[in-house]
């Protein structure tokens, strides 16, 4: 080769490498990446972090909740409203903090103001860049027993105090309003020449300097999350429409009265938008808290809430300092602390490094156990639990983004870093633990001195165990099963799927179910009869047998599309249908479908191969620690956390407690009954001398129906007791065999093919499926 | 006599010398293409081979053979093979001698021969999820197939949940593959020598023997290429097969990606590792047979 030709050629190599090197993410002066708002993953350049200051709100009483924010300079000024039961009023305290020195706060003394027959709420409170304070008070009239109170006796008196706390204005703004409906205030905001722009539901109105409404503007939204101004006096609101996916944001022109066009595709995020410096808007969403360039339309992530051990949903307000700190009002409504949090920008590289714990799973935006986490963080300060989600929520779930999510997942889980704790939810468990993902926490159990074995339901455990090995623990679980009338289904718990049928034709002009179809009627019957058809252990099936089809003639005797004419209760007391679907979230629950019967009633159950009892049960807050973590004790730690159960439940998910001792304590007081007192504290008693019962609740069903659900018996107790006991799980792979099956019998509910054609390819199909798993 | 040699031996050295200076450039030049095929290829199939021979992703315990014992003997695996032999035994011979047809036709001076061209070119250029919507709305139970046999009396056909599923799928592998095959024995009839053939039609060779003692050896090279080619893009159907079935589609078009995706999906790496290895040992049995009858139909074409 010539000396030329080889100059060139390595060139031509050179330039190729350098190319290859030009490759990344745009950087900007500062260093952080700017990812657009349009990438499905937002990541953190990670160069800063945001350290927290926690500091607790002076005066605050446990019974007074802060009603009203603002940021004004160095101030923070709030309301502290507490309701006085004696007198039926709320009184409200107006409170200044400096945030340089958030360790006292004073309280400002305001004007009195009172209206004659009328009862005040200070609803809304802003205060502009000269100090001038405005508050508007919502006056109603004072409750009395029997008379309505309509929008027509209420008013908006908005006040206007110069920053010595002399009266400017005092303006009545009901004569403002375009409706009945629109006759309070959510937000007032300071605009430019001293005006006022607020809003009622979706409208927006906008306030003369001398507090008289100049004009008001429609928006059509479903529901304006909120107001604010930037430092220019440009203002806009963040609004919610089921139109459109996401918030979207919307500039008032205060001079021409009208509205900017929507600024769409913003972050995942929940409208509480502020105004910063330099231009820059604050976004909070979920996960990140994102900085807004209005020039550019492009949205940062700075700050992930978690590494700044708090949470979006507690975030009630903030503010952004100059020097790039941010300032939170903090109210964590799960306990009631009220509290001042300062996070302080800091380089990463200056905080000492951590352990990271990996929570993975498939669902983004689990507020709880995004707590539970901040939590352990707080309390274990050599970790750092990360919440890591596979769905990013800027992008719009369809099939793909879950199949993409699955997919991402399964490859962390066998690379070798995988993650440490995986959230069970819309995860094929039992594929998982048969490959040995799943450290068994039996062993955890045994050796744990704050939970045991012996402290849940045997039926919550037992459904997690695959050959011996315990994979998760659920914290609580919703129970269902089928409920008839013992009159109609007879006593016997437990039915097959002739059972079902034979008790069909014997009421010929009843339905099986409330809001049956063709397709429903079947997943009812499948649920736990699959084993009917389907032999795991051979891996064979028999859908194409003259049972199923049998079956499906039987589920065709049904619609295509229920009738949903008539309410649950009138389809039962009708005798219309012969079964309800009881959904046990709690004793109330069981009581309430009982009470709809109007009779004694039995559990059937879902129709079981042998003739057992069908109950499945859906667990909630269900975590799996992998076998190849390497860091399990603290990751059981984190799930002791929550397991454990000292009088207060930790992790609230709704549905049946799984620990023994909580389940009885709720019971206690389920079958405790409790008694009217008299103004003197006295028990009331009815004309026989009996004292007159609390009901524990009122369940309202549909337009006429309504049950009042008093103290649990021991039977009722038992009863629930015993479904509990019985319950089982569903798991995915029944879905993908019900999915084939579904899918198919389409083609025969809608009468294009005959039973036996689909129970054919269902056979094919379903063979293959199970060929595959054997 | 001993300078002689002296000066023969310095030669022999110098050659040798240039010889490894070659070499060694050489194999400079060609380390990025061998680095790609050994990063690319080569340590990806050791890997599957690892795989192939551990109980599973997560524990990784070796198990020798078991694997392949496991997967031989399973009946979707039988049932998978099965499939796809058949499907490639019918769809590629009729592959290469249905565009070969073609390109012969449309040599010879037929009119509007370039845009039959042209028509049997246009499938290449449409997107699989194009073809797969032609083909539901063909090929569906209430589709355009379906309501043209109404008219003839004939019952609907389920074609992609029947017997005929098979034919489906060889008639859109065909109308997808026969373009790119035809224009490869295009190019090949085009570059055999005119002098030979026209010696032939000389002699008195008939068109049959021209193209059989003639045209056939040098269209051996090309047949080879097309066989291969077709043969896998048989197992590309795959693709246009899942779009229309999903996972578990009826028994008769279960293909061996629908058991190797299936398998990567349920995380049985070692199940999809050992049908990989199965299947690249047959692909290599074949095509070696296909090089050696190559060898031996062209040996005696010039270059």
């Amino acid at each position: 080769m010539s000396k030329k030709k080889r100059l060139l050629s390595i060139c031509l190599s050179a330039l190729l490498l350098l190319g290859v090197t030009a490759c990344g993410d745009k950087k900007t002066e500062t260093g952080e990446s700017k990812v657009s708002v349009d990438s499905t993953t937002p990541t953190l350049s990670g160069e800063y972090v945001y350290v927290p200051t926690f500091y607790s709100l002076k005066n605050t009483d446990e019974n007074a909740y802060v009603g009203n924010t603002v940021f004004h300079g160095d101030k923070l000024y709030y309301t502290l409203n507490k309701y006085i039961p004696e007198k039926e009023i709320t009184e409200t305290q107006l409170m200044v903090m400096d945030i340089n020195d958030v360790s006292k706060a004073e309280q400002v003394e305001l004007p009195v103001f009172e209206e004659e027959g009328y009862v005040k709420y200070l609803s809304a409170m802003e205060m502009d860049e000269e100090g001038n304070l405005y508050l508007v008070y919502f006056l109603t009239p004072p409750y009395e027993e029997g008379k309505e109170i309509g929008p027509d006796d209420c008013k908006d008196i908005l006040i206007k105090y110069d920053k010595d706390m002399n009266l400017v204005y005092q303006s009545d703004l009901k004569d403002m309003y375009v409706d009945e409906n629109n006759s309070y205030l959510s937000y007032i905001v300071a605009g430019k020449d001293g005006k006022l722009i607020a809003n009622s539901n979706d409208v927006i109105y906008v306030i003369g300097a001398d507090g008289t409404p100049e004009n008001s503007i429609p928006t059509n939204a479903d529901y304006i999350n909120r107001i604010f101004s930037t430092a220019d006096g440009r203002v806009f609101f963040t609004k919610y429409s089921n139109m459109a996916p996401g918030m979207e944001m919307v500039e008032v022109d205060t001079e021409k009265y009208t509205l900017g066009a929507a600024l769409k595709d913003l972050p995942n995020m929940n409208g509480n938008v502020v105004a910063g410096p330099e231009g820059k808007l604050y976004m909070p969403g979920d996960k990140y808290l994102y900085e807004y360039d209005l020039t550019t339309g492009v949205a940062t992530p700075i700050l992930d809430w978690l590494d700044s051990y708090v949470t979006a949903d507690f975030v009630s307000d903030y503010l952004a300092l100059p020097n790039g700190d941010f300032l939170l009002y903090y109210e964590d409504w799960s306990n009631g602390t009220k509290e001042l949090v300062k996070l302080t920008k800091t380089k990463a590289s200056e905080i000492p490094e951590k352990e990271t714990i990996v929570f993975a799973t498939m669902y983004d935006g689990d507020q709880m156990i995004q707590r539970a986490i901040l939590e352990f963080n707080k309390s274990n300060p050599s970790y750092k639990m990360i919440y890591k989600s596979y769905v990013d929520d800027t992008v719009q779930w369809t099939e793909d983004t879950y199949n993409n999510a699955v997919t991402a997942m399964s490859m962390d889980i066998i690379s070798d870093n995988p993650p440490d704790i995986i959230d069970l939810m819309n995860v094929n468990v039992p594929n998982l633990a048969a490959k040995g993902v799943f450290e068994d926490l039996n062993p955890y159990l045994e050796k744990s001195t704050v939970i045991k074995r012996e402290d849940f339901v045997p039926s919550a455990l037992n459904g997690y165990t695959f050959d011996g090995t315990l994979v998760t623990i659920p914290r609580s679980m919703n129970v269902y099963t089928l409920l008839g009338k013992k009159s109609m289904v007879g006593e016997k718990e437990g039915c097959t799927i002739e059972d079902l049928m034979q008790l069909s034709l014997k009421y010929p002009d009843s339905d099986l179910m409330a809001y049956s179809t063709k397709e429903s009627v079947l997943a009812q019957f499948l649920r736990f009869n699959r084993d009917a058809f389907i032999d795991i252990e051979a891996g064979t099936c028999s859908f194409n047998s003259p049972e199923f089809i049998k079956l499906l003639e039987y589920a065709n005797t049904y619609d295509l599309d229920a009738d949903y004419t008539k309410d649950l209760p009138e389809l039962i007391q009708e005798n219309e249908i012969l079964l309800l679907d009881l959904g046990l979230m709690d004793v109330q629950s069981y009581q309430m479908y009982h009470l709809m019967m109007e009779e004694e009633a039995t559990c059937i159950g879902y129709p079981t191969v042998d003739g057992s009892l069908g109950v499945y049960f859906n667990g909630n807050g269900m975590y799996g620690i992998t076998t190849k973590s390497t860091h399990k004790d603290a990751a059981w730690k984190f799930m002791e956390s929550f397991l454990e159960y000292d009088g207060k439940q930790r992790m609230n998910y709704g549905g049946l407690s799984t620990r023994l001792d909580e389940l009885e304590e709720r019971f206690k007081e389920d079958m405790t009954p409790t008694y009217e007192k008299d103004a003197n504290g006295e028990y009331k008693k009815d004309a026989e001398g009996n004292l007159i019962e609390y009901p524990k609740t009122t369940w309202g069903y549909g337009n006429n129906w309504e049950a009042t659900i008093y103290a649990a018996t021991q039977e009722e107790i038992d009863a629930v007791k015993a479904l509990i006991a019985a319950a089982k799980p569903v798991f995915e792979n029944d879905e993908e065999i019900y999915g084939i099956i579904q899918e198919e019998t389409a083609a025969y509910f809608n009468g294009q093919k005959s039973a036996k054609e689909v129970a054919d390819i269902i056979q094919s199909r379903v063979s293959i499926f199970l060929s595959e798993n054997s | 006599m001993e300078e002689q040699k002296g000066i023969q031996k310095k030669k022999l050295h110098k050659k040798n010398k240039r010889i490894r200076k070659v070499k060694r450039s050489s194999g400079l030049f060609i380390a990025p293409s061998f680095l790609g095929v050994l990063v690319f290829f080569v340590i990806p199939f050791l890997v599957v081979i690892f795989y192939s021979m551990v109980d599973n992703p997560i524990a990784k315990n070796f198990v020798g053979i078991e694997n392949y014992k496991v997967v031989l003997a399973n009946n979707a695996f039988k049932r998978a093979v099965t499939n796809t032999f058949r499907f490639s035994i019918v769809a590629v011979p009729l592959a290469v001698l249905l565009s070969l047809l073609l390109a012969i036709m449309l040599e010879a001076k037929l009119p509007f021969r370039s845009q039959f061209r042209t028509f049997f070119l246009s499938p290449m250029m449409v997107p699989v999820a194009s073809v797969v919507l032609i083909w539901q709305v063909l090929f569906s139970y209430n589709g355009a197939v379906n309501d043209l046999l109404a008219h003839f009396g004939v019952d609907k056909i389920d074609w992609l949940k029947s017997q005929y599923s098979h034919v489906v799928i060889v008639i859109l592998f065909l109308w997808k593959n026969l373009g790119y095959n035809m224009i490869l024995f295009m190019a090949a009839l085009a570059s055999i020598p005119k002098d030979i053939l026209e010696v032939a039609r000389l002699e008195s060779a008939n068109a049959l023997q021209t193209f059989f003692y003639i045209k056939v050896r040098y269209l051996s090279s090309t047949f080879l290429f097309v066989t291969i080619m077709s043969l896998i893009n048989s197992f590309k159907v795959f693709r246009e097969v899942y779009m229309l079935t999903t996972d578990y589609p009826y028994d008769t078009i279960y293909m061996l990606q629908h058991f190797m995706n299936n398998m990567f999906k349920k995380l049985d790496y070692q199940k999809l590792s050992s049908a990989a290895v199965l299947m690249s040992a047959v692909m290599v049995v074949i095509i070696g047979v296909l090089f050696l009858t190559e060898k031996y139909f062209g040996k005696d074409v010039e270059g």
